[in-house]
């Protein structure tokens, strides 16, 4: 009886401290969401990251609005960390990892990119600011094949990808109007399929492209919107190990995931503040075990969401966070 | 850590205390009437009772929990004034940088630093949380003591306080040394560590006296005063009205005059000759010849300024474009009053800044069709000013890009002007739409810019104009990413404050922002001209080609301003294409002070419905106006068009134009402002709008009569005036004699002087000496200080008045006039506030708690003592009112253990005590029979005698009989019992007899 009565009364306190504090609890307990980062620019500190790349051996890049690139561990722990040569005109917007574990830098505001070692030793660059084939306006993202070749995304009036060789001598150039395609509008993020294609988050076209290697534009998905299957600014993209999608919608805030017919699997995240809120979200990595590294830019953090939250598409997280939606 | 060494109570109302006096008093009186409790009961609910009362008394006296404590909170106060040279500031921080090292657990430092201001730098805390000292904010002043007023209001109540000043103690604000006895009072000492130096190498630049007022054709000398802590060899720079006066004939290369100065004071005078009448500015500069023997080279340079009276010249402000003409409108008007004999000059607005003393050689400014963006902010505010506080005369004549067309709606000019630039009356204007697209683009203070840019837009539209604001929300809600839908600006203020709240985030797609505005804006027809303004680093995707083809078809204009920050990339390629295929304009800059200017300028765009074109016959309304005297004879040749403006209530309208709607539009308004006078002729732009005013014969006699009326006048007034500033303080000094050299009594002399900053105050002089009249004001700024004044001497008939016009001017800092720390006032600062004086050497000194009197901290108690005592109170009613049986408890645990079992043996000892108690009772009953033999009236109940009621429940809890049926104390009775008896008797018998009466009847 006692027992009974001291349950119901630290239930109505644990109740009265919720609504008092808002309920993080429920986000940040029930559904293990971690947190790591915050503002600054000392180590594990961001000032606005904009774009992540993870190495199978756990280590994370991130570069920020500071000027430099973190090497951070899964836990966020930080390990090493590098000055960009020059970040004064702008900070770099996409980061990619090659088949030799070097990291690709796209340079944006200096219309080049950059490839260093995974200790920050710089080792190439290359690109010149212009509109001509083999040039840059501003580059947003770097993949690299498993033959080593390069592709850049820009945007800003030269909405396209251009195919590098490793050494950075130009191959050719698409943006999916020469295959009767809408041309591309902001290639934000670049990252390779498990089917081997290019594909392709097509920002301020509100869609996600696939093309093979030659260019050629496969397929596309995706409209402008908030309603599920819709997006607005997509801006990060990564796989999950089941062949799902997962795309960082800048304009809605959010996390929505997909299958490659384009239809929605579940959202997750809304706009604010707290822990499993989200502003600006730029990137996403996928880690060990599917954890979701989401580079929460507004907020200077990174938010990583378990697999679970997002693979349980059958209804056991809550539905605030997470909607299932059937196809 | 607090740490409290002992704790007190304290009171706020101690008086109060004397109420425990009734204390005693309380608890014999209890003591009576609690009798029948017995002993224990009685005797704790007298306790609960007292503590009650004093509970409650200690209330009433405001009682306080105090706690000494250990906790040091020192707050350094940090001079940053330009006196203190930078590498010396540098080590004051170092100073407190060490200090810091030398933090113990319970101290805590802060950072106070200041100039003219004083700004909070870090908050007590535990470590050193800056790692420099913010930029000056007043660095032209020091306030010491303002400083240490805001240390003291940071310093915690609950911690000992110290201060230590690290200063050179040349404060020219305030006085510290006044409020030193305070700190000491407070028990917070100021500690003093002075900041030395010595600028052995240096020339002061004293003072440039010149007469403040002089007559035209007088030659006045000029005196300088130049200070050199040393022999010294240079030259003297004199400029008049801004051009060098060649003061070394001799020499063709050098018109600086060589000087040797001794050490000591050195004057030299210099006449100069003054021909026009107006402000003659004058600055003189000493050059050293060796510039490693001046330290200080801003302390070189002496202003002044000397007014001659007469009727000044007249300046015509006119845009290029008008002057590059071959039919400029300034230059025909200039013409013209030239022939009238009056002295004009026509400038490019904008191309000479004007500032108060420049303004005082014209006594009137013409705008001709300027507009407001060709003027900078305080160049509009001097303009208002100079009408307002000086005497000055205003003429706004028009063309396409003046009044509410030029973007001077919302202006300080507007205020002063005889008509309203805003037409909220006019049923039939065309108005127009604007539609601001702001992104901050990482621009430093991006957001607070962008506010300011948008607000200036929307005060330069007219009431009626239709503005919206669109900024990327990256949280949507029902509005989109509209701040400010497209609406009507009305009342302005519901919109200015929307825009304050607006928040830019980082676009990502200019195209999402410009859609709905063009959305909006071809939804509106009933809009004439529509325009767009684009803020961007235009690093966002751009517009896409249906949406900027949407904007051509529509016919909305949109220009874009690319801005940045340093070697930030901007797509100004972008930027143009949006401006060139829409019929916009394209700016580039990274200089965002120039953005305000922007966006006035291109809000004038959707303005243009203003300009009414069209040739109409002006009507001549009020012959009576002293412009138009003489000029009725004739109808007013007719003028081809004119902008639209309202006039006001008070202004004279002597032509106007009435429409077909029966509207009077003002073409020529009046009015006096202020001191001074102002007219706007809506009209213009000859010849385009008047060929046939041009050749009017009397068009010259109407500008001559239009700008003389409006001139400022100025008589010659002798009096000897003299000024001097000294220590931050002016004071200007007028001997009035009359012309039989006697001086001039009970004059009336005030004014309005207007500072440097252009904000005009009352002025009044005061008679200090036979003839002579004195004011003193605040001169702690750079810049000039015009005085204009108003005088009247003599009465009725006799009386004469007229205006002086004087004033002068602060070359520099008076920081920089300071060669040495001033020592003695930090000193007597140290005595009186019972500080130290520190060396640089002992930082640890800071935290030593010797001497300083322990902090109280202090907390009201009287809330909880006011629980404690509605607690004690139901103790004390629950101790009177609930008795509480131990053998009850005790019977009841006993029945469940096992009633029957136990009953038959106990049975026979109940029996034996039974008859123990049944003598017992025998024996009360006799005692009782005693008491009641006796006679009282005025028994009352008592509670029955714990004996009694012991017995009583004894025998229940051992399952005998009650002997209590009967009332054990007698109750008073007014029958006998006798009596009683007889009556109950014969109450029985009358009821039997009735019961049977209605059995017979009942068998009947």
């Amino acid at each position: 009886m006692m027992g009974g009565r001291r349950t119901t009364g630290s239930l109505a306190i644990w109740a009265a401290c919720a609504a008092l504090y808002g309920c993080d609890a429920e986000l940040t307990g029930s559904s293990a969401i971690r947190v790591f980062g915050r503002t600054g620019v000392g180590p594990g500190e961001f000032s606005y990251p904009r774009a992540v790349a993870r190495t199978d051996e756990g280590r994370l890049f991130i570069v920020d609005k500071s000027g430099r690139i973190q090497v951070l561990d899964d836990a966020g722990e930080p390990v090493i960390s590098w000055e960009l040569p020059e970040s004064d005109a702008g900070k770099p917007t996409g980061l990619g990892l090659g088949p030799d574990g070097r990291l690709y830098v796209a340079d944006t505001h200096y219309s080049r990119v950059l490839v260093y070692e995974p200790d920050g030793v710089l080792v190439m660059s290359f690109g010149t600011r212009g509109t001509a084939p083999g040039e840059f306006l501003l580059p947003t993202d770097v993949a690299v094949d498993h033959e080593s070749f390069i592709y850049v995304g820009e945007y800003s009036g030269n909405d396209r990808i251009s195919k590098f060789a490793a050494d950075g001598t130009f191959i050719m150039t698409f943006d999916g109007s020469e295959s009767g395609g809408t041309a591309l509008a902001r290639p934000q993020s670049l990252t390779w399929g498990p089917d081997g294609n290019l594909w392709v988050a097509d920002a301020c076209n509100h869609r996600i492209c696939w093309f093979a290697r030659d260019g050629e534009l496969l397929g596309t998905f995706g409209r402008s919107g908030d309603e599920p299957g819709a997006m607005r600014f997509p801006y990060g993209l990564d796989w999950l190990s089941d062949g799902t999608l997962i795309v960082a919608e800048y304009g809605n805030n959010r996390i929505q995931r997909f299958d490659r017919e384009g239809r929605s699997l579940g959202i997750w995240g809304r706009a604010g503040r707290r822990a499993g809120e989200l502003a600006y979200p730029w990137a996403v990595a996928v880690g060990e075990e599917d954890d979701i590294f989401v580079i929460d830019s507004g907020n200077n953090r990174v938010q990583v969401v378990p697999a679970a939250v997002v693979r349980a598409a059958s209804g056991t997280t809550t539905a605030s966070a997470y909607t299932k939606v059937e196809p | 850590m607090i740490v409290a060494s002992l704790a007190l109570i304290r009171f706020e109302e101690p008086g109060y205390l004397a109420l425990l006096a009734v204390l005693p008093l309380l608890v014999v009186m209890s003591y009576r009437s609690l009798a029948g409790l017995g002993p224990v009961r009685r005797w704790l609910a007298i306790a609960a009772r007292a503590v009650v009362v004093t509970l409650m008394i200690l209330a009433l006296a405001g009682a306080q929990r105090t706690k000494t404590i250990d906790d040091l909170s020192v707050v350094f106060l940090l001079d940053r004034s330009r006196s203190v040279p930078e590498d010396l500031q540098r080590r004051a921080y170092e100073y407190i940088a060490r200090a810091a090292n030398e933090l113990g657990q319970d101290d805590r430092l802060g950072i106070v630093a200041f100039d003219g201001a004083a700004e909070v730098e870090q908050l007590p805390m535990a470590a050193l949380a800056v790692d420099a000292i913010s930029k000056p904010y007043a660095p032209d002043q020091t306030n010491i003591a303002g400083a240490a007023r805001l240390a003291m209001a940071l310093l915690p109540s609950d911690a000992t306080g110290r201060i230590v000043l690290l200063s050179d103690g040349n404060e020219n604000i305030g006085a510290v040394l006044s409020e030193a006895e305070q700190f000491q009072a407070a028990g917070v000492p100021v500690d003093v560590l002075p900041i030395q130096y010595e600028h052995s190498d240096e020339v002061v630049f004293e003072a440039l006296q010149a007469p403040p007022t002089a007559t035209a054709e007088e030659t006045i000398n000029l005196q300088m005063v130049i200070r050199s802590q040393r022999a010294a060899r240079g030259s003297i720079l004199l400029y008049h009205n801004d051009a060098l006066i060649d003061l070394n004939p001799e020499d063709e290369r050098d018109a600086g005059y060589p000087v040797d100065l001794a050490p000591g004071p050195n004057r030299k005078i210099v006449p100069v000759p003054l021909r026009a009448a107006g402000a003659h500015r004058f600055r003189a500069e000493f050059r050293p010849a060796d510039p490693d023997a001046d330290t200080i080279l801003s302390n070189n340079e002496g202003r002044a300024f000397t007014v001659v009276s007469g009727q000044g010249k007249i300046l015509i402000l006119a845009t290029p474009e008008d002057l590059e003409s071959s039919r400029s409108t300034a230059l025909l008007l200039k013409r013209a009053l030239e022939r009238e004999r009056l002295v004009c000059e026509v400038e490019v607005a904008g191309a000479n800044p004007l500032d108060q003393v420049r303004l005082l050689e014209y006594s009137a400014v013409i705008l001709d069709n300027v507009p407001a963006d060709d003027l900078r902010d305080d160049e509009k505010q001097t303009l208002a000013t100079y009408v307002r506080d000086l005497g000055g005369g205003l003429i706004m004549v028009g063309g396409d890009e003046s009044f509410g067309a030029g973007g001077w709606l919302g202006s300080p000019v507007e205020e002063v002007m005889p008509v309203a630039f805003d037409v909220k009356h006019k049923k039939q204007f065309l108005k127009g739409a604007l539609v601001l697209v702001m992104h901050a683009c990482e621009v430093e203070r991006g957001n607070y810019l962008g506010e300011r840019c948008a607000i200036e837009a929307v005060k330069t539209l007219s009431s009626r104009d239709l503005v919206g604001v669109l900024a990327w929300k990256w949280q949507s809600d029902a509005q989109g990413h509209w701040t400010v839908p497209l609406q009507e600006v009305g009342r302005r203020t519901p919109i200015i404050n929307a825009i304050r709240q607006m928040s830019m985030g980082d676009l990502p797609d200019l195209d999402e922002v410009m859609r709905p505005g063009v959305k909006a804006l071809l939804a509106r027809e009933d809009v004439g001209p529509k325009h767009m303004i684009v803020v961007s680093d235009f690093d966002p995707q751009g517009p896409r080609p249906d949406l900027i083809n949407m904007m051509k078809r529509g016919g909305i204009t949109c220009s874009t301003i690319a801005i940045g920050y340093g070697g930030h990339f901007i797509n100004e390629g972008l930027a143009d294409s949006i401006a060139k295929e829409t019929g916009g304009r394209f700016y580039r800059t990274n200089d965002t002070s120039k953005l305000p200017q922007i966006f006035i300028k291109e809000s004038r765009e959707i303005r243009r419905s203003l300009v009414q074109e069209g040739e109409f016959q002006p009507r001549l309304v009020n012959p009576l106006s002293p412009i138009v005297q003489g000029l009725t004879g004739e109808p007013v040749p007719i003028l081809g068009g004119y902008v639209l403006t309202t006039a006001r209530e008070l202004a004279d309208v002597p032509l106007s134009r009435v429409t077909e709607e029966g509207d009077e539009d003002p073409i020529l308004a009046h009015w006096r402002v202020g001191l001074g006078k102002t007219v706007a002729f809506t009209s213009g732009l000859w010849p385009r709008w008047g060929p046939h005013w041009t050749d009017w014969p009397k068009f010259t006699k109407f500008w001559a009569q239009l700008v003389r009326w409006s001139s400022r006048q100025s008589e010659a007034a002798a009096f000897d005036v003299r000024t001097t500033v000294h220590g931050g303080k002016a004071r200007i000094q007028i001997d009035a004699v009359d012309k039989n050299a006697s001086a001039v009594n009970l004059m009336e002399i005030a004014g309005r002087l207007v500072n440097p900053a252009n904000e005009g105050t009352p002025l009044r002089l005061t008679q200090t000496g036979p003839g002579r009249y004195e004011a003193e004001f605040d001169a702690r700024d750079r810049g000039n200080y015009i005085v204009d004044l108003r005088y009247r001497m003599g009465r009725g008939t006799e009386a004469v008045s007229g205006t002086l016009q004087t004033g002068l001017s602060v070359a520099y800092s008076p920081e920089f006039s300071e060669l040495r720390p001033n020592l003695p006032l930090l000193e007597e600062l140290r005595q009186r506030a019972g500080g130290r004086m520190l060396g640089e050497q002992e930082p640890a000194a800071v935290f030593d708690r010797a001497g300083l009197r322990r902090a109280e901290a202090r907390r009201s108690i009287w809330e909880s003592l006011i629980y404690w005592m509605l607690l004690m109170f139901l103790v004390d009613v629950a101790i009177r009112r609930i008795a509480i049986n131990p053998l009850e408890l005790y019977r009841k645990a006993r029945r469940r253990l096992g009633e029957a079992a136990a009953f038959g043996k106990e049975g026979k000892e109940a029996a034996a005590v039974l008859s123990t108690l049944k003598d017992a009772r025998e024996r009360v009953r006799d005692e009782q029979r005693d008491d009641a033999a006796q006679p009282d009236a005025t028994a009352r109940y008592e509670p029955r005698t714990p004996d009694q009621k012991a017995s009583e429940d004894l025998s229940r809890a051992l399952g005998g009989a009650s002997e209590m049926e009967q009332p054990v104390v007698a109750r008073p009775t007014r029958k006998k019992p006798a009596e009683s008896e007889a009556d109950y008797t014969s109450r029985l018998l009358r009821a039997k007899r009735r019961a049977r009466d209605e059995m017979t009847k009942d068998e009947d």
